[in-house]
């Protein structure tokens, strides 16, 4: 599984939507489940699923799933 | 569920939440901060106990208002951290000064009552203690935090009832390891400052309210008797063999499990005894054995037969008008619990663990099976207990002078003599008294009644009660006459009554009853034997006059003569012997 299915499977699960609704350029004003509470549970979540701790400068950018991919892609290469 | 990801808790609550049947129970979630994250938690730990619970968050920081929006719920859970009692208040706190913090206290004490008594007809309320925890870093002195916690804490303690439940906070972030139970970098951002893992423990924890609230409450003990109430087989042991005694390492843990489940049984949790045995070797065992700290009649109902366990189970069931699903279970053979598993799922077997020492901890989280939300009468009396004791705190603010405040107190000392005093309380005095001990000798109930029933002994103990409660019997002497000389074998006080000079007005009132009792005593005698917790009263008798006249390092032996001796006559003492309540009685 790739780290964009990963993260789409997680997304979903927090949102509690259909998987298919999760695409790159979705972001809190595209998908209506995706409120501050649950951006919250996203991050942690996926801190949980990957193994990781996103930075204070991360975290602020993780603004839509675009960017949290492009922050997970590197995230999880380096600590591989 | 520790294992559990959030994706896997949110995905299982969901399923769970579209399975529930039964009757939905409404419980709100109130903070000052945010705690979001136990709703899933909470749900899936409940629905998954059978508890159709569907969880309302309150608004961000609005406990006051919500406290009337949701006083209708079946339940209401408040947690109020102090972190943010005002916004930043885990910060500015240390730049408050004593008026400031003084003045926020006094305002969340009123929203604390306020709240309160808007869910004063909610069936169940869990209020989290207040703690400094999260922001304590040193354990030498009180912080501002902590001072502020202890004084709201006190808020909360008076108010617990059956159904208003103050929550060990503090245990849950114990359990969880205070690093791994706060996430600062979550409360800076988002006022959030609990972790998924205190969460998960907080669920657990808190479970046992909502399970008796819908009346899912084991109410029913049953044991097995071989390797479960004692050591050893009975069969092959025989009686001298089996162990249940607190001198064998083996038999102390028995001793201890025996010990915690009759103190089950006194709060109300039925005992019965399932076991393959022969019964009239059992009820032997029962009635005669003096290492037994259950006795025969503890036990409402017993099946000592070869019958399987399933069907004696059911028989008890039966015979008891109690459901299966009350019951528990102990048994230490495999087998046994396999087999009740298996045929009587509702049953809860548990297996004694094969390490012996950790026996007593498996009985002790018990305790959380039985947990019910009626009001035993020591729930009460610890209540009254928690008023009296903050009355007494209140009131020792005021007085010039220690004097001044003890003779405020209306100390009532009630001194009894030989056949008056209770042998079983007296005998646990000798043998639970450490400090204000002078000769730390441990005393069986059969000796204290040797001692009471022999004349050349004066047995005296006494008991105490002020203004505020009774502390009950707290006070022994042991003094022996031996022609001419009295000689103090045993002088203690328990240390819930030390600091009220009591102990000066016991020892003029023994003297008292001595020269009374026209025995020609001349001298007395007495004795400070050294032990690890009792150096507080090795001057004792120095205070009373005594003179030293042999010394070493463990002891020191005392005299003085019987006419030397001047009573104190402590004036805001008032004292009681049992023969006078017995005349006013009359009277």
């Amino acid at each position: 599984m790739t780290i964009k299915d990963k993260l789409f499977e997680v997304a979903a699960d927090v949102f509690q939507v259909d998987i298919g609704e999760i695409t790159e350029s979705a972001a809190p004003g595209t998908i209506k489940e995706w409120d501050s509470l649950k951006h919250m549970l996203l991050l942690m979540a996926l801190e949980e699923e990957f193994e990781f701790r996103f930075t204070d400068d991360e975290m602020t950018k993780c603004v839509s799933v675009t960017a949290i991919l492009d922050i997970l892609d590197d995230k999880v290469l380096e600590t591989k | 569920m520790k294992e559990m990801k959030w994706g896997q808790i949110l995905k299982r609550n969901k399923e769970l939440g579209m399975a529930m049947s039964g009757r939905v129970r409404r419980i709100a979630l109130l903070s000052n901060t945010t705690v979001f994250q136990l709703k899933d938690i909470l749900e899936l730990k409940l629905r998954e106990s059978g508890v159709a619970a569907e969880i309302h968050l309150g608004d961000y920081d609005s406990i006051v208002q919500d406290s009337e929006r949701f006083s209708q719920y079946d339940a209401v859970i408040i947690f109020w951290e102090l972190s943010n009692l005002l916004d930043g208040f885990n910060f500015k706190v240390n730049l408050l000064n004593h008026d400031q913090l003084k003045a926020i206290t006094e305002k969340v004490r009123a929203e604390i009552q306020l709240s309160l008594e808007n869910l004063k007809n909610t069936p169940l309320v869990l209020f989290n203690r207040f703690t400094s925890f999260p922001y304590d870093y040193q354990i030498l002195k009180d912080s501002e935090s902590k001072v502020v916690s202890d004084q709201l804490n006190v808020v909360l303690k008076t108010m617990v009832s059956h159904n208003k439940l103050v929550v060990d906070i503090e245990r849950v972030i114990a359990l969880t390891g205070l690093e791994k139970a706060i996430d600062h970098r979550q409360f800076q951002m988002s006022k959030s400052l609990y972790t998924k893992d205190f969460f998960i423990n907080y669920a657990e924890q808190v479970k046992p309210a909502f399970l008796a609230m819908n009346g899912v409450v084991k109410k029913v003990l049953v044991l097995d008797c071989d390797n479960t109430l004692w050591g050893g087989v009975l069969g092959e042991d025989g009686e001298n063999g089996i162990e249940m005694s607190d001198l064998t390492a083996k038999g102390k843990c028995f001793h201890e499990v025996q010990s915690l489940i009759k103190g089950f049984q006194r709060k109300g949790i039925v005992l019965a005894l399932c076991s393959k045995n022969n019964a009239e070797d059992v009820d032997m065992v029962l009635k005669n054995h003096p290492d037994m700290i259950l006795q025969d009649t503890d036990f409402v109902a017993k099946k000592v037969n070869w019958v399987d366990k399933a069907t004696n189970l059911k028989e008890l069931s039966l015979q008891l008008n109690l459901g299966l699903e009350s019951f528990v279970f102990i048994d230490d053979s495999e087998f046994e619990i396999g087999l009740i598993r298996r045929e009587l799922p509702q049953v809860q077997a548990i297996l004694v663990p094969t390490e012996i020492s950790s026996y007593p901890d498996t009985i002790r989280g018990l305790q959380r099976e039985f947990f019910t939300l009626s009001s035993t009468k020591e729930d009460i009396n610890k209540t009254v207990m928690y008023q009296d004791e903050h009355a007494r705190v209140e009131s020792s603010q005021n007085f010039g002078s220690i004097d001044d405040y003890l003779a405020s107190l209306g100390l009532v000392l009630t001194v009894s003599f030989n056949k008056e005093v209770s042998v079983s309380r007296a005998s646990q005095l000798t043998q639970k008294t450490n400090q204000f001990n002078l000769r730390t000798v441990r005393y069986s109930e059969i000796e204290i009644s040797e001692f009471i029933n022999d004349d050349n002994y004066l047995v005296s103990s006494f008991s105490l009660s002020d203004k505020f409660g009774d502390y009950g019997i707290t006070g022994l002497s042991i003094v022996k006459l031996d022609g001419r000389l009295a000689f103090f074998d045993t002088f203690l006080m328990s240390c819930r009554v030390i600091g009220r000079n009591v102990e000066f007005e016991f020892f003029d009132q023994i003297i008292s009853r001595i020269k009374q009792m026209k025995i020609d005593v001349i001298k007395l005698q007495a004795e400070w034997i050294s032990t690890l917790k009792n150096k507080q009263v090795s001057k004792f008798y120095e205070g009373l006059g005594f003179i030293c006249i042999k010394e070493s390092n463990a002891s020191k032996i005392y005299e003085i003569p019987m006419d030397q001796y001047v009573l104190r006559d402590i004036r805001y003492i008032d004292t009681l012997n049992e023969l006078e309540i017995r005349y006013d009685d009359k009277g």
